[in-house]
């Protein structure tokens, strides 16, 4: 799989973000920030630290799970770090797992703040993980993807959600939710 | 606060678009119904931690 087919390209209000795994340039620079962050207070380092090490041990598909960086342009931190998962649960295809969005700890901070710069980033951020979970979708010819909800407000938000997706006229998956998920459907991959 | 307007245009890349646009419109389209400073702040997981633990 080449680097072209792991990067995604995604367009929201005029910006570009970028969807793709680490490399070694773009981890170090995400950890320094993150880290710098999180010393100031920002978060807790231990969590900065623990994230951090599963993005480094999965800069590419190692035990089915990957980090992909949400960047802006052609910044080299990353505003999001989004860990994945690849399975083949049965022989009727793969299905990609979003588990979690990390928003980088300064973002955040400033959300709290009421920055609306960090608002739009924010939510860019997650617009984005989701639609590059369907990219990375298609380079693995899945047939499913799946969000996870790691709180409750995340859980209204799906539950919302998938009722905005199911009144896509010309779609071609099936949204629903099942347990904490928000599972999308194709009948066969692209 | 300010609420900000999500434009909508389109993810490039990938072919086919039609379900990328679906999915992005569906989400923009729910997080601004949900309230987007409501949903934003719900990504906070380290930070609201932080919070309540500092709280405690």
């Amino acid at each position: 799989m080449t680097d072209t087919q792991n990067e995604h390209n995604i367009q929201i209000g005029g910006k570009h973000f970028i969807f793709k795994p680490f490399n070694q340039q773009t981890f170090t620079a995400t950890e320094k920030a993150w880290l710098s962050d999180a010393q100031a207070g920002e978060a807790f380092v231990p969590d900065v630290l623990q994230g951090m090490a599963w993005a480094k041990d999965h800069m590419t598909l190692v035990d089915n799970g990957v980090a992909y960086g949400v960047f802006i342009d052609k910044a080299h931190i990353a505003i999001g770090i989004c860990e994945l998962v690849v399975t083949k649960p049965d022989v009727r295809g793969k299905w990609v797992k979003l588990l979690r969005l990390r928003v980088r700890p300064e973002i955040e901070e400033l959300l709290f703040k009421n920055d609306p710069s960090a608002l739009a980033t924010a939510v860019n951020a997650y617009v984005c993980a989701v639609i590059g979970v369907y990219h990375v979708k298609n380079v693995h010819k899945a047939t499913t993807i799946k969000v996870y909800a790691r709180t409750q407000e995340q859980m209204r938000f799906l539950t919302l959600l998938v009722t905005k997706l199911n009144e896509q006229e010309d779609a071609t998956f099936k949204a629903a939710i099942q347990g904490r998920w928000l599972t999308l459907n194709w009948k066969k991959h692209d | 606060m300010t609420e900000s307007v999500i434009h909508f245009t389109h993810a490039v890349n990938v072919a086919p678009q039609s379900d990328a646009d679906a999915i992005q419109k569906a989400v923009i389209d729910a997080i601004q119904d949900f309230g987007t400073e409501k949903f934003a702040l719900s990504l906070c997981e380290s930070r609201d931690a932080a919070t309540n633990k500092l709280a405690a």
